[in-house]
């Protein structure tokens, strides 16, 4: 019996245009490069086995979603909940990129996510409650407390919120 | 923010080595002696699994989407009827797995009536008319047994919309606009809650010449933020809440991925849902409830439906809609939130959006073609 030959070609194509959006993610969820690194291969290793999909948007839907959850799931590991972290940066960042990240640090997890999908990813709130599992009033609500958050942040900060 | 939150972004990218060392990882798992060594005896059940998948993704893929377009835009706008009851809506293909409850036939949806549709004129100044949901309705309301809808007129933002209040009058079967255009609409205590541009709340009668100013702090507002299982409700007054879900209860089996989604607070009891992400576009829910001061966690029972659910948040009340792959039928619930009881109140044909439910009738609005096209009005006689 043999078994079915997996597309690699597909995993290659899907790792070089994806791999920085699934380890983006994973670095704002886990705050580590080294954890967002085996996050994005274990993902990688994931949708190697997944199989195919119906088109490009559903394996992106699919890896972002795989990827919050890989982050979830290391959080609760405890493993990770005894481990103290020094900060590790993903250098280099400028003084104002770290300050975005100290902001978004202060949110919920949730809200982070869901910030990061609605600016960077340009998803909208719907969409981004298909992806999160979420109905799309508490998307909306997600987002407009972490943007509120964010402008009072930056704003006591000193820093510029446009 | 945005140019320095994609700037800071666009800092983390796969080095060269990273992607070096995952490529290697990768092939490890292509490797021909692996798989064939591990997995042949069971590669064709593997096989199956990944068709049967297939086929549930498929099914589900259209609900999904169906689904998202079902979400109300109208964050504030959907709730129907008064309290202490909680509406709930089910769609569901699973039949055969629902509860045999006997409704009386009046309630199966049989002898209702179809309203005719709604109609608007768009404003001309939206230009972007593809984000313009006209002829669909945003809430259903029922005060003293005489109905309302709420129909969408344009969007404030991407989030939400203003809406028109109607009356529908049961009787010679017409409709009048009973508002001017307002911006997010329920009912509590047999008035209108609605608010203007700015923020700032009202309540009004059915008679539309009783306003009254109203601060948020009236409106019974609970905010509420969750943390994995601990979920942090803080009420108008400022004080605070946190709650721990033991997830124990929760379905074992499905504990990979899910979260949870506060609905409402009522009688300090905390409603909430939990959703299971199963497989791509195959999503269940449940309901729960604990008091809080983080006793009494309990399920509510109803019939389980492999759904995608979500709960509308309005005032004192929840109005929920559960839906599922492949059906036509809608399943319309209340809560009793003294009670936790959950009691079937109708069975109808379509895709549910809104429902009411006065002493003698349910009105509801359904989909009238697909998830993009107007809404059609229903109602039937409840226990005639």
């Amino acid at each position: 019996m043999t078994v079915a030959a997996v597309d690699t070609d597909l995993v290659e194509r899907a790792f070089d245009q994806y791999a920085d959006m699934v380890l983006r993610i994973a670095y704002q969820n886990t705050r580590n490069q080294s954890d967002a690194e085996d996050i994005a291969q274990n993902v990688f290793i994931q949708l190697m086995r997944a199989g195919n999909f119906a088109d490009e948007v559903h394996m992106k839907a699919w890896l972002i979603r795989v990827t919050i959850n890989q982050c979830k799931n290391l959080k609760a590991s405890a493993w990770y909940r005894k481990t103290t972290y020094l900060k590790e940066e993903w250098l280099p960042f400028t003084a104002e990129q770290n300050k975005v990240f100290e902001e978004l640090w202060r949110l919920s997890t949730d809200q982070r996510n869901v910030i990061y999908l609605y600016f960077y990813e340009g998803y909208n709130a719907r969409e981004i409650g298909e992806l999160l599992c979420r109905n799309e009033s508490t998307v909306s609500s997600l987002l407009n407390r972490g943007k509120r958050k964010l402008k009072q942040l930056f704003i006591e900060g000193g820093y510029p919120y446009e | 923010m945005n140019k320095n939150f994609r700037s800071a972004f666009e800092n983390i990218k796969a080095t060269k080595s990273f992607r070096d060392d995952t490529m290697e990882k990768l092939s490890k798992e292509t490797s021909p002696e692996l798989h064939t060594i591990d997995l042949q005896p069971v590669d064709q059940t593997k096989q199956t699994h990944m068709t049967i998948n297939r086929i549930a993704i498929a099914a589900c893929m259209a609900v999904i989407i169906g689904m998202s377009l079902a979400v109300p835009k109208l964050m504030n706008g959907d709730q129907a009827s008064a309290s202490p009851s909680v509406f709930l809506s089910a769609t569901s293909s699973l039949t055969e797995t629902l509860s045999p409850m006997p409704l009386p036939t009046a309630m199966n949806g049989s002898g209702s009536r179809t309203l005719s549709g709604i109609h608007f004129t768009l404003p001309d100044d939206i230009e972007d008319t593809t984000e313009i949901l006209d002829n669909q309705t945003c809430a259903v309301m029922e005060i003293d047994d005489e109905f309302y809808f709420a129909a969408t007129t344009r969007y404030k933002d991407q989030f939400s919309c203003y809406c028109t209040i109607y009356h529908y009058d049961l009787v010679t079967n017409s409709y009048t606009p009973i508002s001017d255009e307002v911006y997010g609409v329920y009912v509590r205590d047999g008035r209108f809650i609605y608010s203007d541009d700015s923020g700032q709340c009202y309540s009004n009668n059915t008679k539309w010449n009783d306003e009254k100013k109203i601060s948020r702090d009236e409106l019974d507002y609970y905010d509420f933020d969750v943390q994995d299982d601990d979920i942090t409700v803080i009420d108008s007054d400022h004080v605070k809440y946190s709650i721990h879900i033991d997830n124990a209860i929760l379905d074992q089996s499905l504990l990979e991925n899910y979260s949870i989604i506060c609905n409402q607070v009522k009688n300090n009891k905390l409603y909430f849902n939990v959703n299971y992400h199963i497989a791509e576009g195959n999503n269940t829910s449940e309901l729960f409830c604990i008091n809080l001061d983080g006793s009494g966690l309990k399920k509510l029972g109803f019939e389980a439906l492999n759904a995608v659910g979500w709960t509308r948040t309005i005032g004192t009340t929840v109005y929920m809609n559960r839906f599922v792959a492949d059906s036509n039928t809608s399943y319309l619930y209340i809560l009793d939130t003294n009670t936790d009881d959950v009691r079937k109140i109708g069975e109808v044909e379509g895709f549910a959006r809104y429902f009411a439910a006065g002493s003698k009738y349910l009105v509801y609005s359904t989909d009238a073609d697909d998830y993009f096209g107007p809404h059609i009005l229903h109602y039937c006689p409840l226990n005639e």
